[in-house]
């Protein structure tokens, strides 16, 4: 059974997002008015213009997103982070509030200073497409920084609210796309989710890693295996190399105790 | 747009984008003389005007215009046809900026053209200035047409076609698998209403342009600026919710008045614009 995420197609690149998102498994609704966002679990806003997003939605398809956003997996790219923010430097415009950062509109130019960057998602290096992007100026202490370039947050999360000021819809990786259905899989909180993953699922195999050599290989080696030969087993990982493992979306659980951190696939 | 002012209002009216030019093509065609791209001073109080992307005109095959306006910072440029072609063999060489282009396009091997030149975008040429959408809706069709016969054809065919096309046959080959334009795909050229948007985007446009349309009252005048306000937002919310009757309905009703326009069939051979830079 596959995961539904909604996207606002008001305006943006939001196609690109759609193919991403079938690609990691999901199954995609296509939103523009407040009725539909009222049905949809999960939401991702794509890039495009935040003032346009604005003007388009008007009064009542921003209370409806901002009812969303509060409340369900959202995901914000370029555009779609602006809107998520509570505070636009300089700029008197209309937020949702939902990620305590304060973010700066175009902050490294026009078109011209757009650029394909190499940052860090977690501590995977990653190549990132920023165009007109807006810069993250502030985060508030809630606020966890799962991605970076040059040492400054360019992809945020607090709660179930994720922010990337860079276009991972337009890059190769998956990455990102996949961390966001592992929130909209997660439940409630995902972070106390590997433990319902682990009461709920027998057959657990414990992965020992270390940082890089044979015992590394081997790790891979039984991964690969177990998932092979019983795809729905989860895999506990006592150190963040789970985060190397893509989902196959046959699933598998992948989850890491040391870094409570969890993906999961269903 | 050509004023500051215009370019608030489409920013207020939910466009994503602008277009700087001296004159609208509705302008040019009344006005004749020669269209050139827009002075450097007007396209900068654009760009201080608006937080939206601001775009700006180039003449075909004008690579020295072109250069001046990547040095002026501009997001986006358009070689465009609405302005008088300054190289009747060759478009210029966009590989060679960063900025990105968008070109105008009558059919598939046009575009395909223009997109192996370098354009980042490509937009149906229409015939720009009239409000008389018959070309728009003709080189939509067009195009679809054309990349819907490419996805029937085997790798042989392909080659044939490529070369029927006068395009090249990696791009051609691009098209026929992923079954679109390698770039995204625009409409321009004669819209003038929000049901005339509505038209393109359900035809396979992504997004549409429109100038004269919601700037003009006639060939000459401009239309009051209350009156392009309310235009402009109708055919944004009308190409956001194009698929929506009701929507349609709702914005039509409040925003009753549209161009003037003049009719394309009245055009001679001579007058067309489209014509340029094939």
């Amino acid at each position: 059974m596959s995961l539904i995420v909604g996207i606002l197609t008001l305006q943006g690149d939001f196609s690109t997002h759609r193919r991403r998102l079938e690609e990691v498994g999901a199954s995609v609704v296509l939103v523009k008015t407040a009725d539909q966002l009222r049905d949809i679990g999960a939401l991702v806003i794509p890039g495009g213009e935040s003032t346009t997003l604005i003007r388009l939605l008007g009064e009542t398809g921003l209370r409806a997103l901002a009812r969303v956003a509060r409340t369900k997996p959202t995901f914000g790219t370029c555009a779609g982070a602006i809107l998520l923010a509570t505070d636009v430097e300089l700029l008197d415009q209309p937020v949702l509030g939902v990620i305590d950062m304060t973010i700066r509109r175009n902050a490294y130019g026009r078109q011209l200073n757009s650029s394909i960057r190499t940052g860090t998602v977690f501590d995977v290096p990653t190549e990132m497409v920023f165009i007109r992007a807006p810069r993250i100026v502030r985060v508030g202490p809630r606020v966890e920084i799962i991605a970076t370039v040059d040492g400054e947050p360019v992809g945020v999360r607090q709660g179930r609210a994720m922010a990337t000021t860079f276009h991972p819809e337009l890059g190769a990786d998956r990455r990102v796309h996949q961390m966001f259905l592992d929130i909209v899989a997660g439940g409630p909180n995902c972070r106390h989710q590997w433990c319902s993953a682990l009461l709920r699922t027998p057959g657990i195999v414990v992965g020992l890693s270390g940082k890089d050599g044979p015992l590394k290989e081997k790790t891979v080696r039984l991964v690969n295996l177990v998932r092979r030969r019983s795809p729905t087993s989860p895999i506990v990982f006592a150190t963040a190399m789970w985060r190397r493992f893509p989902t196959s979306g046959n699933g598998s659980s992948v989850v890491s105790m040391r870094s409570l951190r969890c993906g999961h696939v269903d | 747009m050509t004023t500051a002012a215009q370019a608030t209002i489409a920013e207020r009216a939910g466009a994503a984008a602008v277009m700087a030019l001296e004159r609208v093509p509705a302008q040019i065609r009344a006005e004749c003389g020669v269209a050139r791209m827009a002075a450097p001073g007007k396209i900068r109080q654009i760009m201080a005007a608006v937080s939206i992307p601001v775009m700006a005109k180039c003449r075909i095959g004008h690579f020295a215009e072109a250069q001046v306006l990547q040095a002026l910072g501009v997001d986006f440029i358009d070689e465009s046809e609405v302005l008088t072609p300054t190289d009747e063999t060759h478009h210029v060489d966009k590989h060679r900026f960063t900025v990105p282009f968008v070109c105008g396009a009558r059919t598939l091997g046009e575009a395909l053209r223009r997109i192996a030149e370098g354009a980042a975008m490509i937009r149906t040429k229409g015939e720009a200035g009239t409000g008389d959408i018959v070309y728009a809706v003709r080189h939509v069709r067009q195009i679809m047409r054309e990349i819907r016969v490419l996805t029937a054809l085997n790798d042989e065919e392909l080659v044939a076609k490529a070369r029927e096309l006068e395009a090249p046959y990696e791009l051609v080959r691009l098209v026929a698998r992923d079954k679109r334009l390698p770039v995204p795909h625009f409409c321009a050229g004669g819209i003038a209403t929000p049901s005339d948007a509505a038209l393109v985007m359900q035809l396979g446009a992504e997004a549409v342009f429109v100038g004269s349309g919601i700037f003009m009252a006639s060939s000459t005048e401009f239309a009051p600026d209350e009156e392009a306000e309310h235009r402009a937002r109708a055919i944004v919310v009308a190409t956001a919710h194009h698929d929506n009757p009701e929507m349609l309905l709702k914005v039509s009703e409040d925003s009753p008045n549209a161009m003037k326009g003049l009719a394309a069939s009245t055009l001679t051979e001579s007058q067309m614009l489209q014509n340029c830079g094939a």
